[in-house]
């Protein structure tokens, strides 16, 4: 039997990313009118925890820090088929960077019950910082692994993590983090019948006074070392520039032009 | 919307990713390949998808029709054909349930309904579809089993079904009041003695391979003799209905296209859709045809939700659709120009299966006569 936990984010969804914008004074994305998913390598997450629970039995537990509108992305997952969600939602955890929400998440795990493997998707599509899991297993005193393409139990939770040169083969102790990457796994399609059982389980919201020994100063703004800078966006006009020569002098004019883009002066 | 709850959200989100990532790939080959949709059909009842609206007893999960709408209008938006085919598998199992024995329920229909099987129609013969007491195909009784022979016209799946259901003629004279003397035998396509034979070449649907099928001196078991055909005649009506939720998947996934389109075709600087008043105009009067239809649609598959199954609604339903299919094509394609109507870009195939749809089922002109009794 094996006890999983898998944290999910709800983030914009990516078909809606051109309507994006940045909010000038906070600098963080404006979500008014964009529709909210489950983060992609999230669902693979889930869907590495339903192979582990068919394999060796056991329940998937979802967790998870947001706004109140998040539980519609916990009520997805447990229409995929994991047995229990909670999201912690309050103002006091809000504004946190990546160390304070893997903080607040590791709060919420110890609080919920006692797991085996804990799984994370191994970034998300808006942040894209890939910290979580690794400060995840820090707090949790949990052995980790991140860019995880492959896992399953065998004495330990064996992964494959997945390097730029190569891969290589771990054996984690449990309890552990794994930082699912989307290549792991093809995520299935959800089962009318399970579907239709997602409304009659467990799905709680809790705020940061339900947490089990929590420490103050690590939630929200104030538990955050970094914060955003300034953010631009990138200009979307094309230009287009016809170059005149011969090959070698149109080939002459690039060099020049992306000297001028990246500002470098050519030596004499 | 106002049809829509927690489930129903979950449940469309769900067939709409369903559709795009296994339907969307397959519809041109089903379209111009006329490739067999039968792998597709099965993992949709693995997914449990044909188990609406069937009893939790038989392995479904209740009398949702708003939810089995949702299904053919997210599948429909990538192929009419595949929400057709989809169509077939969702009404034949409710009127199974009452027209089968127990033995054949757990034999064909709970397979059928999991998606284990794939169950067709063979009914329709050259006398024509409602004509019954012209029929030739006969079943004579030898001993315990049935030998069949005859043959059937414009059968959907000729050639890709696991079992079909064949209408017969089993005296030679049928009685008009209690319908005695005509049966509904279970076939194997795998049997000796079946064969399909020509597949029509026809305006719409394509990819439902509508053909004939023959059987010769087919031996079928008395245990596969429908004890109560009559039962099947239920199936008409939701299937009636279910046209309208086919039209309108058809009808939105045009007015988007053809919408983005006008957005991003540029010309002289300017888009078609900031340029032009009058194509904004006449999109937006499709949409509106199309949330009145929704509205009628849904407000009707309430009804059946109650228990009210009209099937003079239902075949206002159907009349409704296949028109306003025909006229959002024709629209949409106007509105694109000649990227309109050019196969690949997916409007000129709802224009033809309007046409087909019109016909599916029984012709919307055969249906005038019982609204006219019903004054």
């Amino acid at each position: 039997m094996m006890n999983i936990a898998v944290c999910i984010k709800s983030v914009p969804d990516p078909e809606y990313y051109e309507k994006i914008t940045i909010d000038p004074e906070s600098k963080r994305l404006v979500r008014d009118g964009i529709p909210a998913v489950i983060n992609e390598a999230d669902c693979h997450a889930i869907e590495a925890a339903l192979r582990l629970k068919e394999q060796n039995g056991g329940t998937i537990t979802l967790v998870s820090m947001g706004p109140p509108a998040a539980k519609e992305q916990l009520l997805e997952g447990l229409a995929m088929g994991a047995d229990a969600a909670y999201l912690i939602s309050d103002r006091k955890v809000g504004g946190a960077d990546s160390l304070a929400t893997s903080y607040t998440l590791s709060k919420l795990i110890e609080t919920v019950g006692t797991f085996d493997v804990i799984l994370t998707g191994n970034e998300s599509a808006d942040g894209a910082t890939a910290h979580v899991p690794s400060q995840l297993g820090v707090w949790l005193n949990a052995a980790h692994a991140t860019n995880v393409v492959d896992l399953y139990y065998d004495n330990g939770m064996v992964v494959t993590k997945q390097f730029e040169t190569g891969r290589g083969k771990y054996r984690l102790q449990t309890p552990c983090v794994i930082g699912v990457t989307p290549k792991a796994n093809e995520v299935r399609f959800k089962n009318v019948r399970t579907i239709l059982e997602a409304k009659n389980k467990t799905l709680k919201v809790l705020s940061a006074a339900d947490l089990k020994d929590v420490d103050d100063q690590y939630l929200g703004l104030k538990g955050s070392p970094s914060q955003n800078g300034e953010v631009e966006a990138m200009s979307g006009n094309k230009e287009c520039k016809m170059l005149q020569g011969t090959e070698t002098e149109i080939a002459d004019q690039v060099v020049e032009i992306i000297h001028q883009i990246i500002g470098v002066k050519e030596e004499a | 919307m106002w049809y829509m709850n927690e489930d129903r959200k979950l449940l469309q989100k769900s067939f709409a990713e369903f559709a795009q990532k296994r339907v969307r790939p397959f519809a041109k080959q089903l379209e111009d390949e006329e490739a067999s949709p039968k792998e597709i059909l099965k993992e949709m009842g693995k997914l449990g998808m044909f188990t609406m609206p069937i009893p939790e007893e038989y392995t479904g999960t209740g009398p949702d029709y708003i939810s089995w709408g949702l299904l053919l209008e997210e599948v429909s938006k990538e192929s009419a054909t595949f929400g057709f085919l989809t169509l077939l598998r969702q009404v034949f199992n409710g009127p199974l349930l009452k027209s089968c024995s127990q033995e054949q329920i757990e034999k064909y229909v709970i397979p059928a309904i999991n998606g284990d099987i794939i169950i067709g129609l063979a009914g329709n013969e050259p006398a024509g579809g409602n004509n019954l007491f012209e029929y030739q195909t006969k079943a004579v009784k030898d001993g315990d089993e049935w030998v069949i022979n005859g043959g059937k016209v414009l059968v959907t799946q000729a050639d890709d079904v696991d079992v079909f259901m064949v209408i017969a003629l089993t005296r030679d004279q049928i009685d008009f009041r209690t319908m005695e003397g005509l049966d509904v035998f279970f076939v194997h396509t795998s049997d000796p003695g079946f064969s399909a034979g020509h597949i029509e070449n026809k305006v719409g649907l394509n990819g439902s391979r509508t053909g004939s099928v023959y059987f010769d001196n087919i031996r079928v078991p008395e245990s596969d003799r429908m004890p109560y055909p009559m039962a099947l005649l239920m199936l008409f009506g939701p299937e009636l209905s279910g046209y309208g939720a086919i039209a309108l998947g058809g009808c939105e996934a045009m007015i988007a296209k053809t919408a983005d389109y006008l957005k991003k075709r540029v010309q002289m600087g300017r888009s078609l859709w900031d340029s032009y008043q009058a194509a904004r105009h006449d999109l937006a009067k499709l949409q509106l045809d199309v949330l009145n239809f929704r509205n009628a649609l849904y407000g009707h598959l309430m009804n059946r939700n109650c228990g009210i199954h009209d099937s003079i609604e239902a075949g206002a339903v159907k009349s409704a659709c296949g028109p306003l299919l025909e006229k959002v094509s024709s629209e949409c394609m106007l509105l694109m120009g000649g990227t309109g109507v050019i196969h690949e870009t997916g409007i000129e195939q709802y224009y033809r299966d309007a046409k087909a749809l019109q016909i599916a089922c029984f012709s919307d002109k055969t249906f005038l006569d019982n609204v006219a009794n019903s004054l």
